[in-house]
């Protein structure tokens, strides 16, 4: 699934099993056996659901709503049970809204379930991974597609290890400042509009470029480039950590809101997840390049556990500590 | 002096759609006004200043455009963004 610009979501975002059978295709080598048309039908709890129990008859708490996998222990059981079990307990599935049923391990699946499928609109898939493998690569499917997403005014680089994104009006040289900071060798990720996914079970934020303009950038006076035919690949990278936003503005418009010492801990809240912000101002003559770099190596260094201006107050504090009386020794 | 906000829906017309010449056109004439002016298709929304970002939107011939501007100049704004369109964005082999 692309990355929808401007399309914000903070509770996720609902897909279908085309959706889910696409982000998969290359990780879970999943082929549809019946129910093309169910394919459509909406993923409502994207978790893979073992139905065992269920197939033993017991139906109460049956999580119909997720998607149900055969594995070798459900198949093993419908073959050891008589026919008429076997078909009502399948049929007791569909009954319950059952909507997509994935046999594991290569598993071909029982054929009544297949006609039962057909009959109430259900797809049924299988895989020829085995069943622990296949859900766990699926958690991870599943989780990049209902992931709540959404898209910011931004150009973002990854610089000296950081995902750092520069918002700001248009006009006050973020794409330019993007340009110095691939000169001096370090990535883009998208250049004006970024595209934010969030790992909820983490709560942080990846960033990436939209699928149709990835790569490229536009610079005003130069017009389109293709980042990495200029400065080579290493000049853009795919998806990375959103750590740090710095806002760049118009020096006009921030007098006051500038923290001279840079203790106060802006944050900038995406999505509901708090990022690191420090706000830029922009003025002619100011070497932006040269700033987001700093900036981004003294976020590291807070990062790492490290603040200056606790350092610089505790010195401060102790020479005053010591200094009257140095002063009264040596006058005594 | 209050600042008007109005919303007009075109469809392209051009045979390519919203490509990097039309995107280009586009966003060169919407930045010429002081309003804030925006592009939206099926529920993104994106600046119509950006050429970048109008591209993401994938519109096609026959996508339908809701744009709104925002500002002092906004119905002039979108008056000539309008023509634009309807011209098909002066591209001859596109009319």
């Amino acid at each position: 699934m692309q990355h929808i610009p401007g399309k914000g979501s903070e509770e996720g975002v609902s897909f279908t099993l085309a959706d889910f059978l696409k982000a998969g295709e290359k990780e879970l080598s999943l082929t549809v056996h019946t129910g093309k048309k169910g394919l459509n039908h909406e993923v409502l709890v994207p978790i893979m659901n073992r139905p065992g129990l269920a197939l033993t008859g017991f139906f109460e708490h049956y999580a119909w709503d997720r998607l149900q996998v055969f594995g070798n222990a459900e198949v093993a059981y419908l073959r050891a049970t008589d026919e008429y079990t076997h078909y009502t307990r399948l049929k007791g599935l569909f009954e319950r809204k059952t909507y997509c049923v994935i046999c594991t391990n290569g598993i071909k699946p029982p054929p009544k379930s297949i006609a039962l499928a057909k009959e109430y609109g259900a797809v049924m898939m299988s895989t020829p991974m085995p069943t622990s493998k296949f859900t766990y690569q699926s958690a991870f499917v599943l989780e990049k597609l209902g992931a709540p997403r959404t898209s910011i005014y931004g150009t973002m680089l990854e610089v000296n290890g950081l995902g750092v994104m520069i918002e700001g009006d248009p006009g006050l040289g973020k794409s330019e400042t993007a340009l110095g900071l691939i000169k001096r060798g370090y990535s883009l990720i998208a250049d004006d509009l970024t595209c934010i996914r969030k790992d909820v079970a983490n709560n942080c934020l990846f960033g990436s470029a939209s699928q149709s303009t990835a790569g490229f950038m536009e610079i005003r006076g130069i017009g389109i480039m293709h980042v990495p035919s200029v400065f080579g690949i290493s000049a853009i990278r795919g998806e990375k950590r959103l750590q740090l936003v710095l806002t760049f503005k118009r020096l006009a418009e921030v007098k006051g809101e500038i923290d001279r010492i840079g203790q106060t801990r802006r944050v900038r809240t995406i999505l509901g997840v708090d990022i690191p912000n420090i706000i830029i101002p922009v003025s002619e003559g100011r070497d932006l390049v040269n700033l987001v770099e700093t900036a981004t190596y003294q976020q590291k260094l807070i990062m790492s556990g490290f603040n200056p201006v606790e350092v610089l107050s505790e010195r401060l504090r102790c020479r005053a500590e010591e200094q009257p009386k140095g002063k009264r020794a040596k006058n005594g | 002096m209050a600042d008007t906000k109005l919303t007009k829906e075109f469809t392209l017309l051009n045979k390519y759609g919203m490509h990097v010449r039309p995107a280009g056109l586009f966003s060169k004439l919407a930045s010429g006004f002081d309003s804030k002016i925006e592009v939206e298709k099926d529920g993104n929304i994106v600046s119509g200043k950006s050429i970048m970002a109008l591209m993401t939107l994938e519109a096609t011939c026959g996508s339908v455009l809701k744009v709104t501007a925002e500002g002092e100049d906004a119905e002039e704004a979108l008056q000539a963004l309008e023509d634009l369109v309807l011209r098909k964005f002066d591209i001859p082999d596109e009319q």
